[in-house]
Order: C-alpha cells, then sequence, then structure tokens
C-alpha cells in the first residue's frame, strides 16, 4: 500500500541513489504503521477509527519521499520558503534558509526542519481531539448503549421539536414580550442544534452511522408552521424507547448541576442594567423578599412551582433513576406549561403533545406527591354542589351500575347491599365466620376487615382501608348515614337538617340522615355526602387507629323493618343499635382533623365490615368531639393491644358539665318517631330469647378480679373525656330511660368509684365463653345479652338492643326496669342449672 | 415524591462527597437538615429572580388571599428560568458545605 505510491509520480526519474533512498524509507513507513496500527488497538479504539486514522498515517507519510524530491538546491530552496507557521508566515528566516542551503551544497541531507515534528504535533493533536470526542461521548452515553442514547434523544428532540413548532404560534403585542419570546425560541433552537450535535459526536466515536431518524427528513411537524422548517432538520422520530431505559445513573453528576447552573446564570433574560439593579439589593428589596416569603410559606402554589423547577432541573440533567422519571414527566409538562399563554391547536400540536400512558403515570405520580407532601392544614370541605361533584365522580370512577347487586332506588338513591345479604346468598358457606355472624333479622355491614389488623406496612394499610371505606360507603347509604352521623361538620356542610346534625344520639341521628337519604332528595344528598367523606378519607391529616377493644359498646346495625322481606331492600332496612361486650375486637378509630380545629371520630368495628359504634344507652360518638372553643379533648391515642376500659367506668371530667344530655332521654316518649318504631310490637317475641345458652356466662364476669392490662387503663381518664356518670346512669334506669332490658354486665352495678377500671369478666380464660358456644363471630365480639337462635318466621325483639330512648314506651321502660333489675341478680345466674334459667328467663 | 428524592439524592450525595464518619442516626439527621435547608435556599433563590415589580405584585395578590392555583400560575408566567435558579442554588449551596470544615 504505501510501497506503491512510493513508486509513483517521479519515480522513474529518481537516481539509482534516490530510489534506494525512497525504498528505505518506505520500509521506515511501513514499520511505523504497524508500530502506529498496534498503538492504536492498545487504545481501544474500533476498527473503523483504527482505520481512519491509519488512512490518515499513511498519507502523512506517503507524502514524505514526494518532499524529498528536491534534486538540486533550488528546489531544496524553493521548498525551504513553501514551509509556513500554523499563522501562514514563512517558517523560515532568510538566514535560516542560507544556512540550510550551505548544508545542503555541502552533502548534507538537512531535511524541512521541524516538519517530522511538526507532523508528529499534528497527529499527537488528531489523537487528543479523538480522545477528547470519545470522553465526551462516554458521558453523553452515561453507560448506555449507542442505540439507547439515540432513542433517548430522539424523543428529547421530538419534544423540543414540538415545544417549539408550539412557540412557534405565539406573538406578543408588547415589543418587550416578543423580544424575550424570540430569545426563548432562539435558545431552544441552539439546544436543537447542540442535540444534533451531540447524536454526531456519539454516532461518530461509536462508529455507526448517525441515526436515519435523525436524518433531516421531515417528520410530523407542518414545515409551514412557524419553526416548523427548523424542527423540521432534526426529523420527527418515533417512540421506540421504554423510560426503563432511561433509569440507568449517569456519570458526572455533579458536574453537570454545575454546568447547568453556570451555563446561563439564573436571569440570564434580564438587560445587564436589571441584573446590575439585582445585584445589589436594596434594604427595601431585602425586606420586600422576606415579606413575600413568609407570605408564601405553606402555600401550595409556591411549592408546586418549586418542585416543577427541580423537576425542569432534573429534566435537562437527567441526573438518575427517580429523577429520570421526574425529568421525563417534567418535561412534558414544561410543553405543556413553559408558556402558559401558547394556545395549542388541539387538531396539530396538541396531539403531538398528548402524553403516554407512562408520561401520564408519571405525572400523576408527581402530582400525587405534590398531594402527598402538602402538610394539610385540616379538611375543608367545598360547597354542596363541589362535595356532590365529587361523589358524583367517584360514582363514575367506579361504575358503580356494573357492579353486582347495584341499582338506582325510586329516589334515585344508589343502592348495592350484596354484603349485606350474604346469609341468605346460597353461595356463602352457612358455617363461614361470616355467615354464623349473620342473623335473620340483622344485615351484616360487610365482610370482615379485621385482617387489615395485621398488614405491617402501615402505609399500605392505610391507603387499603380508604380505598376499602370509600367503596363500602358509596354502596351502602345506611353505612354512609351511620358513619356521617358522626361528623356533624361533614353534615353541615351538606346541608343536613340541624336537629340531625345536633343530635347526640348518633344512632337515632344516623336513623333520621338515613330517612332523609331514602327521601325525595336523597340522591343528591348521598352524592354530597360521599365527596365529602372522600374528601376527609383522602386528607393527610387523617388518622387511621387500629387497636383492640375490651370494652362493652353499642354499634350499629341493619335492622329490617319487615322481617319477611329482602334485606336488599333499602327501603326495608333501617338503622339500630346493639349493644356488644369487646374481647379483643378488632377496631379501627377514623380521626377527621379540619381546617377549623375541631374533628370528629368514628369507631368502627372491623369484625362486621366498618359497623360503628357509641357509646351504649346513650349512643354517644365514643370519643368526644373537640369543641369549637378549642377544649381540645384528648384525642384517640392508639392503644396498640393496650386494654380499653369499659365504656362505663371512662372517665368524664370534662363532660360532667355536658351530662344534660341525659335528661334528654326523658324526651323520648315524647319523640314523634316513637310510634313509627317497629321494634314495639316485636316485643312480645323476647320470650323466645331463652334459646341462649351463654347466659350462664355473664354471671361468671362479675368474679374477674384485676385485670393483667389493668395498669395500663390509668392514661385512660386522659384520653376518654366522655363517660358515664355512674349516678346519672343510675338515675335514668330508675326513670325509667334504661330500656335495655339486656343482663347488663354485672360488674357495672359494682363500680362504685368512677373511672374506677373493671375489667370484664370474660377475660379471664376460665370465665369466657366456651368457644364452641359461642354464637356468630368468634373475632372477639359478642352480645352484651346473648342473641336467641331465632327460629324461622320467629322474630327477634330487637328492640331490646336497638334505640333505647325512641323506642321505649311506657310499658316497655318498666319491663326494662324489670330487665334490669334481673340484671342486677344475675350473679345467681351462676348457679342455675340451664332450664332454671330458661325458667327463669321466661318468667320474664 | 420526586421533590424529596431530588432534593435527597443531591444531598446524599453530598455527604458522601465530603465524606467523614458518622453513625446512621446521625447521617440520617444530617440529611434531614440538610435538605430543609437547602429547600429553602431554592425558595429564595426562586423569588430573588423576581423582579421588585413582580414582588410587588406578588405580595398583593398574597395580601388580596389568591388561590394556589393563581398562585402557581403567576409564577408560570414569570417568565424566569426557575430550574436554573435552583440548579444555581444547589450548586452554591453543596460549594458552602463542602468548604465547611467538619
Amino acid at each position: 500500500m504505501a510501497g506503491e505510491k512510493v513508486g509513483g509520480k517521479g519515480e522513474s526519474e529518481l537516481t539509482p541513489e534516490q530510489l534506494q533512498e525512497t525504498g528505505a524509507k518506505t520500509i521506515e513507513a511501513a514499520n511505523s504503521l504497524e508500530e502506529y496500527e498496534r498503538q492504536l488497538r492498545e487504545q481501544d479504539l474500533n476498527e473503523h477509527q483504527i482505520e481512519a486514522m491509519m488512512e490518515r498515517y499513511k498519507e502523512a507519510h506517503t507524502k514524505q519521499p514526494e518532499k524529498r524530491e528536491w534534486r538540486n538546491v533550488v528546489e531544496y530552496e524553493q521548498r525551504l520558503r513553501s514551509e509556513v507557521d500554523r499563522n501562514g508566515n514563512p517558517a523560515f528566516s532568510e538566514e535560516t534558509i542560507e544556512n540550510l542551503k550551505e548544508r545542503f551544497l555541502a552533502g548534507e541531507d538537512p531535511r524541512i526542519p521541524g516538519a517530522e515534528e511538526r507532523r508528529a504535533a499534528i497527529e499527537q493533536a488528531r489523537l487528543e481531539e479523538q480522545e477528547q470526542r470519545k470522553a465526551r461521548a462516554e458521558i453523553l452515553l452515561a453507560g448506555r448503549t449507542p442505540e439507547e442514547y439515540f432513542a433517548a434523544m430522539q424523543r428529547d428532540i421530538d419534544k423540543l421539536k414540538q415545544e417549539i413548532a408550539a412557540m412557534g404560534n405565539v406573538r406578543y403585542g408588547d415589543p418587550e414580550s416578543q423580544a424575550a419570546h424570540e430569545r426563548r425560541m432562539a435558545e431552544a433552537q441552539q439546544d436543537l442544534q447542540s442535540m444534533q450535535e451531540k447524536v454526531d459526536l456519539v454516532a461518530e466515536v461509536s462508529g455507526q452511522e448517525t441515526p436515519e431518524e435523525f436524518s433531516p427528513v421531515g417528520g410530523g411537524l407542518d414545515e409551514n408552521m412557524p419553526m416548523g422548517g427548523m424542527a423540521s432538520e432534526v426529523g420527527e422520530t418515533p417512540r421506540t424507547e421504554s423510560l426503563e431505559n432511561e433509569l440507568k445513573p449517569e456519570k458526572g453528576y455533579w458536574e453537570k448541576i454545575a454546568a447547568y447552573a453556570e451555563e446561563r446564570t439564573p436571569g440570564s433574560m434580564m438587560s445587564e442594567e436589571e441584573k446590575t439593579e439585582q445585584a445589589v439589593e436594596s434594604e427595601e428589596r431585602k425586606g420586600l423578599l422576606a415579606r413575600v416569603k413568609d407570605k408564601l410559606r405553606g402555600r401550595k402554589g409556591f411549592r408546586r412551582a418549586m418542585v416543577r423547577a427541580l423537576a425542569g432541573m432534573a429534566a435537562v440533567l437527567s441526573l438518575s433513576g427517580i429523577m429520570a422519571q421526574v425529568a421525563d414527566a417534567a418535561n412534558v409538562e414544561k410543553i405543556k406549561g413553559r408558556n402558559p399563554r401558547v394556545e395549542y391547536d388541539a387538531g396539530e400540536v396538541g396531539d403531538q403533545i398528548s402524553l403516554t400512558e407512562a408520561e401520564q403515570g408519571l405525572m400523576d405520580q408527581i402530582n400525587q406527591s405534590e398531594v402527598e407532601e402538602d402538610t394539610s392544614d385540616g379538611i375543608e370541605l367545598g360547597s354542596f354542589e363541589e362535595l356532590r361533584a365529587r361523589g358524583q365522580k367517584y360514582y363514575e370512577d367506579i361504575n358503580f351500575m356494573a357492579m353486582e347487586g347495584s341499582y338506582i332506588g325510586d329516589n334515585g338513591l344508589r343502592v348495592n347491599l350484596a354484603e349485606a345479604v350474604l346469609p341468605v346468598n346460597p353461595d356463602v358457606d352457612p358455617n363461614s365466620p361470616e355467615a354464623k355472624n349473620f342473623k335473620k333479622s340483622k344485615g351484616n355491614y360487610g365482610y370482615s376487615r379485621e385482617a387489615l389488623y395485621d398488614i405491617q406496612d402501615e402505609d399500605e394499610r392505610k391507603r387499603v382501608v380508604i380505598d376499602d371505606m370509600k367503596l363500602a360507603l358509596a354502596k351502602d347509604p345506611l353505612y354512609l348515614a351511620t358513619k356521617l352521623a358522626t361528623s356533624p361538620q361533614i353534615l353541615q356542610a351538606c346541608g343536613v337538617d340541624e336537629s340531625i346534625v345536633n343530635d347526640e344520639n348518633k344512632i337515632r341521628a344516623s336513623l333520621n340522615l338515613y330517612e332523609t337519604l331514602c327521601g325525595e332528595d336523597g340522591a343528591a344528598l348521598q352524592e354530597a355526602l360521599l365527596g365529602a367523606v372522600i374528601e376527609a378519607l383522602e386528607d393527610s391529616q387523617t388518622e387511621f387507629d387500629f387497636y383492640l377493644e375490651y370494652g362493652r359498646e353499642g354499634t350499629s346495625y341493619i335492622q329490617m323493618i319487615d322481617r319477611n322481606g329482602r334485606m336488599d331492600d333499602y327501603r326495608n332496612i333501617r338503622p339500630a343499635m346493639d349493644v356488644k361486650q369487646r374481647d379483643g375486637a378488632k377496631q379501627l378509630m377514623v380521626t377527621f382533623h379540619f381546617a377549623d380545629g375541631s374533628l370528629s371520630q368514628h369507631d368502627t368495628n372491623l369484625g362486621c365490615g366498618y359497623q360503628v359504634n357509641v357509646v351504649p344507652e346513650t349512643g354517644e360518638v365514643k370519643v368526644t368531639v373537640v369543641n369549637e372553643a378549642g377544649e381540645e379533648t384528648t384525642p384517640f391515642v392508639q392503644p396498640q393491644e393496650v386494654v380499653k376500659k369499659t365504656t362505663p367506668e371512662d372517665p368524664e371530667e370534662p363532660e360532667d358539665p355536658e351530662e344534660p344530655e341525659d335528661p334528654e332521654e326523658p324526651d323520648d316518649p315524647e319523640d314523634p318517631e316513637d310510634p313509627e318504631e317497629p321494634e314495639d310490637p316485636e316485643e312480645p317475641e323476647d320470650p323466645e330469647e331463652p334459646e341462649d345458652p351463654e347466659e350462664p356466662d355473664d354471671p361468671e364476669e362479675p368474679e374477674d378480679p384485676e385485670e393483667p392490662e389493668e395498669p395500663e387503663e390509668p392514661e385512660k381518664p386522659e384520653e376518654t373525656p366522655k363517660e358515664k356518670d355512674p349516678e346519672n346512669e343510675k338515675k335514668v334506669v330508675d326513670d325509667g330511660g334504661q330500656t335495655n332490658p339486656n343482663t347488663q354486665t354485672p360488674n357495672i352495678d359494682e363500680n362504685t368509684t368512677p373511672g374506677e377500671i373493671v375489667t370484664p369478666g370474660n377475660e379471664n380464660e376460665e370465665n369466657q365463653i366456651p368457644t364452641d358456644e359461642i354464637e356468630g363471630d368468634m373475632t372477639g365480639t359478642y352480645d352484651v345479652t346473648e342473641e336467641p337462635n331465632i327460629e324461622e318466621n320467629n322474630e327477634e325483639n330487637v328492640a331490646e338492643q336497638g334505640i333505647p330512648d325512641e323506642t321505649a314506651g311506657a310499658d316497655e321502660q318498666a319491663e326494662a326496669q324489670e330487665a334490669q333489675e334481673a340484671a342486677n341478680e344475675s350473679e345467681e345466674f351462676g348457679s342455675m342449672s340451664d332450664d332454671e334459667l330458661l325458667d327463669y328467663i321466661n318468667s320474664l | 415524591m420526586p421533590k424529596e428524592k431530588v432534593l435527597s439524592e443531591f444531598v446524599e450525595r453530598m455527604i458522601t462527597d465530603k465524606g467523614g464518619e458518622m453513625t446512621v442516626e446521625q447521617r440520617t439527621q444530617l440529611a434531614g437538615s440538610l435538605s430543609e435547608k437547602l429547600q429553602e435556599q431554592i425558595e429564595q433563590a426562586m423569588l430573588r429572580m423576581l423582579s421588585d415589580e413582580q414582588l410587588v405584585e406578588l405580595e398583593q395578590m398574597l395580601d388580596a388571599g389568591v388561590s394556589d392555583d393563581d398562585l402557581e400560575r403567576f409564577f408560570d408566567e414569570a417568565g424566569v428560568d426557575f430550574s436554573r435558579a435552583a440548579a444555581q442554588a444547589m450548586t452554591e449551596f453543596r460549594k458552602a458545605y463542602m468548604e465547611v470544615e467538619a
């Protein structure tokens, strides 16, 4: 190869000596070429690069003989004078030329001084440049393959093209704004050019052709659009890369940030005069800055702007992992939001900037994170219409009507009581806990949610609860009524009648609320209530405290109005109260914090859907709501496995002055709703109760000594603000207000010291009801007085466990009084045989 | 959260680069503290990008109870490259941290 050229032009004219010299030079060149190639291969260059560099080397060496073809001093002098330095000036002075000529004439071979060095220097410079380009390409590649890089750049270029095209559609009337806009467009064009150069560099260094996609083939942009022509130079490129390929960590983290920060000083859009002004901050400006900063504290709008700034930075830098994700999403956001005044043409650019599914997901992630990071100042409920719209949207989102069991009531109410009819569902195993937990006349709020208690990941558990609870509330209007009856703030926001809002008896309030829902405008109210409770559940301050309950408490249940009717007929059910003794039942306390500083709490039993718990007998919320005066009763503190004392023993220090609520009970008989209570006629069926086999267990309770958990109880007095006043309670009973004829937990009567903690007797294993005798669920909850196994067609007297005060007539109250007395005697039950007990109960 | 991720990654790298022995707890505490300060610096840098007129306008808007959406729009339309301001603030913050003697 080199030899051929050596013997080229002028070879025949060489003297034998010259030919010999040329041959030697050729061999020398060949040897050098081999050495050069060896060196190149040591430098980890690819074949393409090596060939290119060797070609240049050969070119340089093959010219050498030609330069030596001066046959006489004249030609040598001409060659010397033709040499120039890098600035184009003569390379040799006259004196040097004369000296060299003398040496030539003296038979020496002075050649062209410095020529070799220059060639070597040039070659070295080429190598260095090559190395630099290679290093730069490595930075650009950041561990990716060239193909991956091209795909990523292709996407960025696509986006930038769209941005430029969109910007081209904008024109400002204000000259200054227009000028700034044009500068931004020019910068965008520079960015585009820079991106193209990077692609070329990587292509060259990697020995690949510039991908077809980057060739100027036009593309999706309309070249007639402003800027479209320029954008088309880059070409439209299809998306081929998954986001995952962008998540590889990059090198040069700090360098990138620093370079980005210095690339253009912030405020580069400002004039020099403005920059100078801003550089020297006046005291006035400092004050202004401080004030504004202070006023911006906690503002979501500013926080979002900051998030966008960071995302935009990450977008440019594509720093790594999650930042690349942010960057990707932020790029899209930038396209949409860089200039809000841009009016996109939905038919052209608008289509092009539509988000891919992945991008939308990332945007949602960012938006979600913004919501999460915002520290809520408490729940702020919007207008009725806003809340209603939210509820409507949720129904749309879950495609409510597509759910099995969904139907629309005659007043438009959305109903799905599929879970409530569980026990009559032939597909359900009658021996399953759910089915056993169910009674013919009582609806089930839903499947057991006790599994939630055991979810270890608290965030995950919270997420599951929120989703599940929203769904349950959307499906079951009765559950919606009972849950929200405990939240006057929500009721008020939804325009519910004040008598319901202010009713301390939450079971009664839920009954009236449910009736309202079943009324003419019930559907709209249902939507608004659902929207409000979704707002509350999703608020970042809302607390979900899981705990075990060992106390006695009232709890709501679904009561059938017509026992022969359908359980899933929303007009055939209503909320009522039962009294349960919890013995380690898994429960959940939900606390809503409102912006006005108030809160509402909802104690729910997980064993039966999310049935709402209240104070027994009174139906009050178990934990007091903070009043507007800011007298915050200690909110519920998650006891986590801590035994809660039974409700009657809860100290009521702050509530005592409010106890006059109890006197309301005597008013119940005057309540116009009393006649509507269906429980009244059911009373005669009480005698069917004797079937209860567990009754004998109750009397054992008083025998219970001190509970081992009691030492933990001292915390309770501060946590539970509302406590029944034993004296007052007794008064209510004496007055006939106590309508619950169930055998009371005996130790209540033994509790002579207010606030004293008395542990339910059944906590001692020896006193517990044998599990095989427990009727219904075995989840730590059972009726305070056993519920009978109702024979087919027999009616259960739910009034005895229903809303106490409203349902009781004078006769009933007398009966209740007797029952209460019987309860007081229940200690004797322990010595009775089953038959004796049955006879005794029948005698009642 | 992306914002926290950006800041925490930045701070974590910064701490790693500077080195120094510390317990996991100390490091966590330091990272949290630095993240907070960094966020403040970024906020400050963003505000400093606004002209006096813009600051006055912003203050008036805040006094008038501007909504968060409008507030966000204000920053969007301010014509300022806040991303670069954030980058500069972060760079300066790092420089200051690296120069501080442990």
